[in-house]
């Protein structure tokens, strides 16, 4: 209000010093009027008609004195703190009225109300844009998803990333609300004027409600965005449902979101829409993710404790993202504290964690840092095996950001990321992976609501095992290095247009392998895999608008081009012969920077969303991606020694065209949502691995893969409550991911070139995840999962071949391993609900598995000479319940 | 007759490194978890396929090893053996050899045996009825990789068993030393054949014959492979091939004769495939199991596959021994097995024990 009051002062003066002479006669009589009432007036000298002044009648009352003195001159005015008086043409006078309660032409800003704007420029807009940034009022951390709207309109929006939002209103008296989860609301009576800003902070409670939601970008919004298959995820909701030992996993919890699943448990990666993992584009503050998971897979690389939000695009996926065919996962890390100082640590059976935060200048720069240590030692101390005894599985990573905001107008970010994964087993070998994970971004504001964003990204992932065996000893590394430059351009009027154009230059290179023996002795012989290089660029634009208030269309495209760079060593193949080294014609060497092959493209992207009644909406959209690299493997689950792979002259660029159609419908002011979503996707050149193909160390892959077509399709139903003590959603998908590999040569087909269901494709897929609140503190969860048991391949047969029992198996994925459900509970509690303790502390007891079913990862046929031939077996990786116990202590 | 345990096996895979890092990342992965992985029985429903063929032939450069032997495999039934078949081998020069059956099934050359060279190219040839025209791929004798010495050591190794829990176990094992290798990438697969000296423990004075006879037993379930890639003039030194617990068998003298086969890539790629499908455990880093496709296929019907595999190579053998007296650890007696309520008839006569002959083999 002081600001306001101060600005006004300002406003006077200036015009009293511009305009003293033309009005004089005007001006001493207002001068009456405030000596008179004990008022101030402030006005803008245009508006006055200088023929038209009368004499003001000060022994009348004032509103009675003010309004006849107006009147003539078809001014009414505006009443502020009983002191000030703001006049104003009657015409926007009149759009004040119809939007407030207090009729007539003695329009008052009721006291408390915030005045949005310039009142300078007051009433020469009809319309004003409203912009500002909402912040956790404890660490001042941008509160992402929160809904700001316009209580009695139609109009709200909510906050991006960065916390920021801003929408387009007619001038006029408002309530503003501003809601997300997990922070009490605030309601703001506003007077706009013209277009300003309006920033608030919301209080974190923990008594009031908590609820577990993924969102459709914030309650209605789910219906008005053109885009589809978008799903913010609370990172706090992720930490209150049940989990496994204890550590609150991000990228394993998307599992219960429609159209997202896993091949089982224990496996890293993900598989969205019927796509491989390899087809997820995981970004952490825009640099690549590229193994994905801690201990094999058990784990996520990502510390929940640093992650501010994370979107998950399925379909719809903006023109700004691309690379990847299937999703694109954008994790943004946590902006630390500006104002204070805080932290937790948490202690699991497994994972002990710590994370702090806060200023390094106050109000200008802040640094957040996350550590976690992981060791299963004392576990395997344990166990009957000597070999284990002397086994060994750690893994420890730091992430950290820095934020500062070097000039009002600019901001900087730097953001890291360094894990070590160690796996000894026995004494024979250690196996240990790295990740280097670096960011940089500088976000500047123009005037005119542009936006430039450059941002530069490096990752880095390494694999080395070094084998101890007698004979055997070597030393094997691989790797994939990759680092980007990327800037943004956005045009953001607030208004329901956005323009957006950026460019992107980003460098691959991969170390397939190299084995190196470390004694004379060893039997192994040294071998090095030729790295592969490449380039990627890309310029994309797009554009969303409002064409009418029941449209809402999204439209762009982006143009990729990949270079694949030398040096490299390609082999030619003899056309009438499967690609074996037998076929190997000829082979042509280029140099170091030599473009070898170029491919390019355009990916366009639309979609659209027309409301068709309130709270309801169709959309439709489509989206076309490419993608240029790919993880050569032929298991199942993503594994740390994967090896990825360039498009070149043996594989082409995987190309993938989606179409989806949805219907959203939200129902009691939209705390109840619902959608039904339908998608078709397309996939060209997708890549296959041979039967029986032996994918390590193999120089010239291009022998062992194949490369065919795919598509999926499939319908997601999901129902999703936010409030009320009992939160949480249900969802059901049908999808069905096939492939269809039908080269010419018998050798070049899978199942005699017929279509088969992919490794991941599970029809039936239903989640329900769920939050009940039982008292202020105490709250309980539960998850539960069914899906169709992923396709496998059974023996069909078995014979003798040369005393050796050999097991027939059936062509690819022609049966099932047995369905997948489970269910996990936890109870939480969190130790304070004071809104200013400066110790928090929370409990998660935690039941993974509750019924201790043996679900199969994989059905198998063993040959143990106990069991009758081809016998078979059902692996289940965690076939008991798991409990686990978490402790947190926050220090506020 | 003897199954091997393939999980031994396991300790001492051939040149996949992969399997051993993927083979030791999962074991010990699933245990870390406090053994919360589980494997169990499963009841599986699958359509039965019959009347397969199964193709069993070999072309090395002995005798013994340039047989061919087919079957029908019957749905669920033993596989049968075929002795109406017109089955021949040519080579790329245009020569060409009928094989003709003998008494237990097998086909050999009509004549002699066929000089098998390195560099040679073979193709098999089959004929059954009107409904098979069976043929293989064109093999090349590759360049011949001569086992130097074989040898045996007693000794104590831990083994894995199928939960990953490690157990101790005493017994021999085999190893092999080849000669210096002649081409740039070998292709290396073993066999063996043993003979043990059995004494009867309660032969009758009045049988001679029924006390001291050899028993020969041949491998059965045995893959062991290597791929010794950039070879040339490398030497393969004190390979383990086997490890055979200790058992009465070694109560005197235990001896084998290791069979070297030299043989091809594609030879090669297959039995490590069986192999591989043979110790899949179904882990998160196992490849998934997939359809096994020899080199011979049926004209008349393409789209069904033909068991086995054409097998052409070179061949060398070298053969050791061990007797008690190397052993340091206590081996049953023969005379235990037979302190039983019913103690079989080769508890009194040597003859009747499976493989017994009293004809002492050259390597024993």
């Amino acid at each position: 209000m002081k600001k306001n009051y101060c600005y006004l002062l300002l406003l006077v003066l200036f015009n009293y010093d511009g305009n003293a002479q033309d009005v004089s006669e005007w001006k001493t009589k207002i001068g009456q009027l405030e000596k008179a009432f004990g008022i101030d007036i402030y006005y803008r000298d245009e508006w006055v008609d200088a023929s038209k002044v009368t004499i003001p009648d000060t022994s009348l009352p004032r509103d009675q004195a003010l309004g006849a003195f107006l009147s003539p001159l078809n001014l009414s005015y505006i009443t502020y703190r009983k002191k000030l008086v703001v006049l104003l043409p009657d015409s926007t006078a009149r759009r004040f009225a119809s939007s407030s309660e207090d009729y007539g032409s003695q329009l008052k800003i009721p006291e408390g109300v915030t005045i949005i704007g310039d009142l300078k420029s007051f009433g020469t807009q009809r319309n004003a844009t409203i912009r500002g940034r909402i912040l956790d009022a404890n660490s001042g951390d941008p509160l992402v998803g929160a809904n700001v709207m316009l209580v009695g309109t139609n109009r709200s929006t909510s906050t991006n990333e960065k916390g920021e939002y801003s929408f387009q209103v007619p001038v006029g008296l408002y309530d503003l609300l501003i809601t997300t989860v997990g922070y009490i609301e605030e309601r703001k009576p506003v007077a706009i004027v013209g277009d300003g800003q309006l920033s608030t902070e919301l209080f974190d409670t923990t008594y009031e409600l908590e609820e577990i939601t993924i969102r459709e970008r914030a309650f209605e919004n789910n219906v008005t965005d053109a885009k589809m298959g978008i799903n913010s995820i609370d990172v706090a909701s992720i930490r209150r449902l049940p989990s496994f030992l204890g550590e609150a996993d991000v990228i394993k919890s998307l599992t219960f979101l429609p159209g997202v699943s896993s091949v089982g448990e224990g496996s890293s990666g993900f598989n969205v829409r019927g796509g491989n993992f390899d087809q997820n584009l995981i970004l952490m503050d825009g640099a690549p993710v590229f193994y994905p998971s801690h201990m094999l897979g058990f784990f996520s690389l990502i510390n929940s404790e640093m992650v501010d939000n994370l979107t998950l695009y399925r379909g719809g996926v903006p023109a700004k993202y691309g690379g990847r065919i299937s999703s694109v996962l954008d994790i943004r890390l946590k902006e630390g504290d500006k104002k204070r100082w805080n932290g937790n640590v948490g202690l699991g059976p497994i994972t002990s964690k710590a994370f702090a935060e806060g200023p390094l200048i106050k109000n200008k720069a802040s640094l957040a840092l996350g550590v976690r240590v992981a060791s299963a030692d004392w576990i395997l101390k344990r166990t009957r095996s000597i070999e284990l005894r002397e086994s060994g599985a750690r893994y420890i990573d730091f992430q950290g950001t820095i934020d500062a905001f070097v000039t009002d107008k600019d901001k900087v970010r730097l953001s890291g990321y360094m894990s070590g994964d160690r796996f000894s087993f026995a004494q024979d070998a250690i196996y240990s992976y790295q990740n280097n994970i670096y960011s940089v971004s500088w976000t500047h504001s123009f005037p005119q609501n542009i936006y430039l964003k450059v941002n530069g990204a490096s990752s880095d992932y390494d694999f080395e095992v070094e084998n101890t065996e007698t004979l055997r000893e070597y030393i094997m590394q691989s790797g994939i290095h990759y680092k980007d430059v990327k800037a943004d351009l956005t045009y953001d009027p607030g208004n329901g247009f956005q323009a957006e154009v950026g460019v992107l230059a980003g460098k691959y290179n991969i170390e397939r392998g190299e084995l190196e023996p470390t004694t004379i002795s060893s039997l192994e012989a040294a071998r090095s895999l030729q790295d592969m290089n490449g380039i990627e660029k890309a310029v994309y634009g797009s554009l969303e608008w409002k064409p009418a208030s029941w449209l809402t269309l999204s439209a762009g495209s982006r143009y990729t081009t990949f270079d694949q760079k030398g040096p490299l060593k390609i082999y030619s193949y003899d056309p009438a012969l499967a690609r074996d080294d037998d076929a190997i014609i000829d082979s042509t060497s280029y140099a170091k920077g030599d473009v070898i092959n170029t491919y390019s493209g355009f990916e366009p992207r639309g979609s659209a969303s027309i409301k068709i009644a309130e709270e309801q909406s169709i959309k439709i959209g489509y989206n076309r991606m490419r993608q240029y690299i790919n993880i050569v493997s032929n298991t199942a689950a993503v594994t740390p020694f994967d090896i990825w792979t360039t498009s070149g002259t043996h594989f082409k660029p995987v190309i993938g065209d989606q179409y989806g159609i949805g219907y959203f419908r939200n129902f009691t002011k939209n705390k109840l949502q619902t959608s039904v979503e339908l998608f078709y996707k397309e996939v060209q050149n997708v890549t296959e691995y041979k039967n029986n193909a032996d994918l390590f160390l193999k120089d010239n892959i291009e022998t062992e893969l194949l490369q065919g077509f795919g598509r999926s399709y499939g319908a997601e139903f999901l129902v999703q409550k936010d409030a009320g003590l009992l939160t949480g959603w249900v969802s059901y998908t049908y999808s069905r991911s096939l492939r269809t590999i039908n080269g010419e040569l018998e050798e070049q087909k899978i199942n005699r070139g017929k279509e088969y269901a992919a490794d991941f494709d599970k029809p039936h897929t239903l989640n329900i995840v769920s939050t009940y609140k039982l008292s202020r503190l105490w709250r309980f969860s539960g998850n539960f999962t069914y899906s169709t048991g992923r396709p496998t391949s059974y023996p069909i047969d078995k014979y003798v071949f040369n005393g050796i029992v050999v097991a027939q198996f059936s062509e690819r994925n022609q049966f099932r391993v047995p369905d997948y459900h489970r269910l996990d509970i936890a109870f939480s509690v969190d130790g304070t609900n004071k809104r200013k303790a400066k110790v928090e502390t929370s409990w998660t007891f935690s039941l993974y598995n509750v019924y201790g079913r043996k679900n199969a990862y994989s059905v198998f046929f063993s040959q143990r000479n106990s069991d009758p031939p081809v016998t078979p077996y059902k692996l289940a990786v965690l076939g008991i319940p798991f409990p686990s116990v978490t402790f947190n202590l926050k220090f506020l | 007759m003897r199954f091997t345990n393939p999980i031994q096996r396991l300790q001492i895979a051939p040149g996949g490194v992969r399997k051993r890092i993927t083979s030791n990342l999962f074991c010990a992965f699933a245990l870390l978890l406090t053994c919360v992985s589980c494997i169990e029985p499963y009841e599986v429903e699958v359509p039965k396929q019959d009347n397969i063929l199964i193709v069993e032939s070999m072309l090395l450069d002995h005798p013994d090893y340039q047989r061919t032997r087919l079957y029908f495999q019957h749905q669920d039934g033993p596989r049968e053996l075929i002795y109406n078949a017109i089955v021949s081998i040519s080579n790329k020069a245009g020569d060409s050899w009928p094989l003709v059956v003998t008494y237990d099934g097998s086909y050999v050359p009509l004549s002699g045996s066929i000089v098998v060279a390195a560099g040679d190219e073979f193709q098999l040839e089959i004929a059954i009825g009107d409904s098979i025209r069976a043929v293989s791929t064109w093999e090349k004798v590759p360049e011949p990789s001569e086992i130097d010495t074989a040898f045996i050591e007693a000794k104590y190794r831990s083994v894995v068993n199928n939960r990953g829990i490690e157990t101790t176990s005493k017994g021999i094992e085999i190893f092999v030393s080849t000669k210096p290798v002649a081409s740039e990438n070998t292709y290396l697969r073993w066999t063996y054949e043993d003979t043990y000296a059995y004494d009867a423990p309660m032969a009758s004075d009045l049988c001679s014959e029924c006390q001291y006879c050899y028993i020969q037993e041949e491998v059965e379930n045995f893959i062991e492979l290597a791929e010794v890639l950039n070879s040339k003039g490398k030497v393969l030194s004190g390979k383990s091939i086997e490890f055979v617990e200790f058992d009465e068998r070694f109560g005197i003298r235990f001896a084998v004769l290791v069979k070297q086969l030299t043989i091809t890539k594609a030879a090669y790629e297959y039995y490590k495939s069986i192999n591989q499908l043979n110790e899949a455990r179904g882990s998160i880093f196992d490849p998934p199991p997939a359809v096994l496709r020899g080199n011979v296929s049926n004209n008349l019907r393409p789209t069904e596959t033909v068991y086995g595999f054409f097998e052409v190579g070179k061949y060398s053998e070298a053969s050791a021994r061990i007797t008690k007296s190397d052993i340091d650890f206590l081996i049953p007696s023969f005379y235990e097995n037979c302190l039983v309520p019913n103690p079989g008839t080769d508890c009194f006569d040597c003859r009747t024990r499976e493989g017994a002959t009293k004809i002492r083999p050259d390597y024993f």
